[in-house]
């Protein structure tokens, strides 16, 4: 994990000025304030009035030679003289023990054997001492190391100090080995090595930009990069995010939070949920997303996204992967409600419309001799979109249960498509995916250190293609999964996974099952 | 199957416009574009507490607070805000209680160590175990769970008869105090319970009560 201040050195001074008042958890003048020294070193103890929160009083007791960082020993809703009392009675325990007490202060960037380590980064708000309140931050000591922190840091404000900018770099990456055995065929495999770093910066509270880039190597030996997403977070308001951009589909849940490898249970998409499934990927426009509370804890999310939508893919289905350009001028409308009754249950309905435009000539194959003349010259149509879904999660305790349904059409349309003679006329399309997934951690019935890490998994679920010969043929599936994870860390995991395919489409004589075993290893980052 | 579609949309729509009504008649008032002022740290962090346990668990696991410093916790929070659609003020609570776990936690860490490990807590009133009740139900219970046997993965059951609270008070309130995550342990415990308005006397109270609650002394 990495991060980096931008300077934002015109801001200084305003945010020195500012941070002061709005950005700190200001404690208001000592009342009292007693110093307690040996020979060797100081301590002293104060009492201090916060500007915020419920008590009206605070004991806070420092030993800035010692390393130690500083504590609030007491605190009190009432009176002032709890404090007081309390103050003159850890003075007189002290008195007792050797120390020399005197009323008086000690200097607030008095040397400190505790070095404030915050990696380059600015030093912790701090500053509880009026003398050091009153001067401007900007000119507080460089050597920050001088300086204590209060125990507890501050309630969230944007950290004093911290740059106006911030940024971070994260993502995931993953290792996978499969062996596989195809009708009596086996074959073993490193594949889909990939590393996805994601950045995202920050402005204040006002915009996030998040992008994410996913480096993988092909069966080639090249090395491929995509753009998963690039987009822009506008904070409008509580309930209201506007996104512009490349982003990832709200639709469903897998592709927008369960794909990176760290997050999946298992080692690959769900039949339907990956590349060519029914599931969209990513798309280009703008979209309006939030969630508003509901009493105390339920939450309604919503998220509503126009964009370029999909177009017509080789095989004459259906692509949802995000372009540049649109094949239409028709946009596309899709998005998710979700309703959380409480924070461990959501039930989610999603829906895409959209046209997709049939083309003239299969983009990649217009080098290929056509045969013979098209025996009736059609023109490429139109046809509309329409995509539905229902999900719904319970993740309480050690428990991850998912299930998630998608069904999309297409109607029929004229195009061309990888094998067409020129522009021929394809049925309507339907695609169905569904599966359901049950994990279980048992760290919920064990503390052993190495047992607590597994979590077993089971998943089945099914792909189904009408309406195209081809698609069918390749895709349609039944599947089950059954792994086993092991934590390493939260999001660092190893993980086994058994795989039976059933291909339910195949043609006689083609294998129509296949057995995997998956080992992989996914770091989040 | 259309209307369905429909109704869907339709909730859609109605969400958005009823938010956008309210973003405007928000901004019209008078100091809306006001920072919030910080007013109620240690209600908020306790909030935050259970937001995060109940919320940033239900895509992935939970990450622990030690794993970020604070600003990155802020704009990962933020990041994870508009991921999982939260409302802005559940998110707002949520970086209270990670920045100040994740806050304190590297003041304490840099701490260099030239005390013994174990600080004395000597000088602290004997615990009131009403008081730690109360502190126990409103920040700790986010991750050890109302029965004390701990939610999440890492977090150890306090209520076993050889569990951890058979180690000397002075050795549960240096750790609770100042935060710590044993050698290769999946979460830390923050400090305080990375509420960053309860004091050492907090400690010592909640302590009491949990003695006393899972009928566990010190031993030997
Ligand atoms: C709706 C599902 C969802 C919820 C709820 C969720 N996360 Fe995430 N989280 C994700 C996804 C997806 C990623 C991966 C993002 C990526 O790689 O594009 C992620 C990534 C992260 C990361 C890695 C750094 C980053 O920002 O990408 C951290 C840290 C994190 N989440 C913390 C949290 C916290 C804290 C919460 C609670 C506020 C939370 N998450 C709630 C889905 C979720
Ligand atoms: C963020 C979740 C979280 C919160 C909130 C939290 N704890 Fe913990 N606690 C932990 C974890 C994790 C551990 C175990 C850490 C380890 O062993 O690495 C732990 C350990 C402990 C232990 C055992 C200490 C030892 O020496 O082994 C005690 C006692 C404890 N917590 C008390 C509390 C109290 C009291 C509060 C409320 C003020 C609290 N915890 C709040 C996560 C939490």
């Amino acid at each position: 994990m990495r991060h980096k201040k931008i300077p934002a050195l015109s801001t200084a001074a305003l945010l020195a000025s500012t941070s002061v008042i709005l950005f700190m958890p200001g404690l208001a003048a000592a009342q009292a304030s007693y110093v307690c020294s040996t020979k060797s070193l100081d301590r002293s103890i104060e009492v201090v009035q916060p500007d915020y929160g419920s008590a009206v009083c605070k004991v806070l007791y420092r030993k800035p030679d010692e390393g130690a960082p500083d504590q609030f020993l007491w605190r009190s809703n009432q009176s002032m003289a709890f404090c007081e009392e309390k103050a003159q009675e850890l003075v007189a325990s002290l008195t007792a023990t050797g120390f020399d007490c005197t009323e008086g202060k000690i200097d607030a960037v008095i040397a400190s054997a505790q070095p404030i380590q915050t990696k380059g980064q600015a030093p912790a708000p701090t500053v509880t001492n009026a003398a050091l309140k009153s001067q401007p931050l900007a000119q507080a000591p460089q050597s920050s190391d001088k300086q204590n922190v209060p125990m507890g840091g501050v309630p969230y404000q944007r950290v004093a100090n911290q740059t106006d900018t911030s940024w971070h770099l994260a993502g995931y990456a993953d290792a996978t080995f499969v062996v596989s055995n195809m009708d009596g065929t086996t074959t073993t495999d490193f594949s889909a090595a990939r590393f996805n770093p994601g950045f995202h910066f920050q402005y204040k509270d006002l915009i996030l930009l998040e992008a994410e880039a996913e480096i993988s190597v092909n069966a080639d030996g090249e090395t491929d990069v995509e753009l998963e997403y690039a987009q822009a977070d506008i904070f409008l308001h509580d309930n209201a995010t506007l996104v512009v951009g490349q982003f990832l589909s709200p639709v469903g849940q897998f592709q927008e939070r369960l794909h990176p490898t760290w997050i999946n249970r298992l080692a690959d998409a769900p039949a339907g949920f990956g590349h060519d499934g029914v599931q969209p990927a990513s798309d280009v426009g703008a979209m309006l997303r939030g969630g508003i509370l509901i009493g105390e804890e339920a939450i309604a999310t919503y998220a509503i996204a126009v964009g370029n939508g999909p177009r017509i893919s080789h095989e004459g289905g259906v692509a949802f992967e995000a372009k540049g350009g649109d094949d239409n001028s028709n946009k596309a409308v899709s998005g998710r409600v979700g309703f959380l009754p409480f924070p461990y249950l959501e039930v989610g309905g999603s829906f895409l419309f959209g046209d997709v435009t049939g083309v003239e000539e299969e983009a990649g194959h217009d080098a290929d001799p056509v045969p013979m003349p098209a025996p009736v010259v059609l023109e490429p149509t139109d046809a509309k979109v329409m995509l539905w879904g229902a999900d719904a999660a319970y993740t309480r305790g050690p428990w991850n249960v998912r299930f998630e349904y998608l069904n999309m059409t297409r109607d029929p349309i004229a195009t061309a498509f990888e094998g067409s003679v020129g522009v021929e006329m394809l049925p309507e399309l339907e695609l169905q995916a569904w599966y359901a997934q049950i994990a279980y951690r048992l760290s919920e019935i064990t503390d052993h250190q190495i047992l607590q890490r597994f979590e077993p998994v089971v998943r089945y679920g099914e792909f189904k293609v009408s309406g195209l010969d081809e698609l069918a043929e390749e895709a349609a599936e039944e599947r089950l999964d059954v792994g086993l994870n092991y934590w390493i860390a939260p999001s660092i995991v190893a993980r086994g996974v058994g795989q039976w395919r059933d291909f339910t489409d195949r043609e006689v004589g083609e294998p129509s099952s296949e057995t995997r075993f998956l080992l992989q290893l996914a770091y989040g980052f | 199957m259309k209307k369905l579609l429909l109704i869907l949309t339709g909730s859609a729509l109605l969400a958005a416009g009823a938010v956008l009504t309210q973003t405007m008649a928000q901004s019209t008032e008078p100091g809306a574009n006001k920072a919030p002022a910080a007013s109620d740290g240690g209600a908020a962090a306790a909030r935050g507490a259970k937001a995060w346990a109940n919320h940033c668990s239900r895509c992935h696991n939970l990450r622990s607070p030690s794993e970020l410093n604070a600003e990155l916790w802020d704009v990962s929070v933020q990041h994870m805000r508009v991921r999982a659609n939260l409302p802005g003020s559940v998110a707002d609570d949520i970086k209270v209680f990670l920045m100040s776990s994740a806050m304190a936690e590297k003041q304490y860490s840099s701490a260099p160590p030239q005390r013994a490990a174990t600080a004395s807590f000597a000088y602290l009133a004997p615990g009131d175990v009403v008081h730690g009740k109360e502190i126990f139900s409103q920040t700790c219970i986010a991750c050890h769970g109302a029965d004390g046997k701990g939610t999440i993965p890492g977090v150890p059951d306090l209520t076993a008869a050889d569990g951890r609270l058979v180690n000397p008070d002075d050795l549960l309130l240096t750790n609770i105090i100042k935060g710590y995550q044993s050698e290769g342990s999946l979460m830390a415990m923050p400090p305080m319970g990375g509420n960053p308005d309860l004091t050492e006397q907090d400690m010592a109270d909640v302590l009491a009560y949990m003695r006393k609650e899972y009928g566990i002394a010190p031993g030997k």
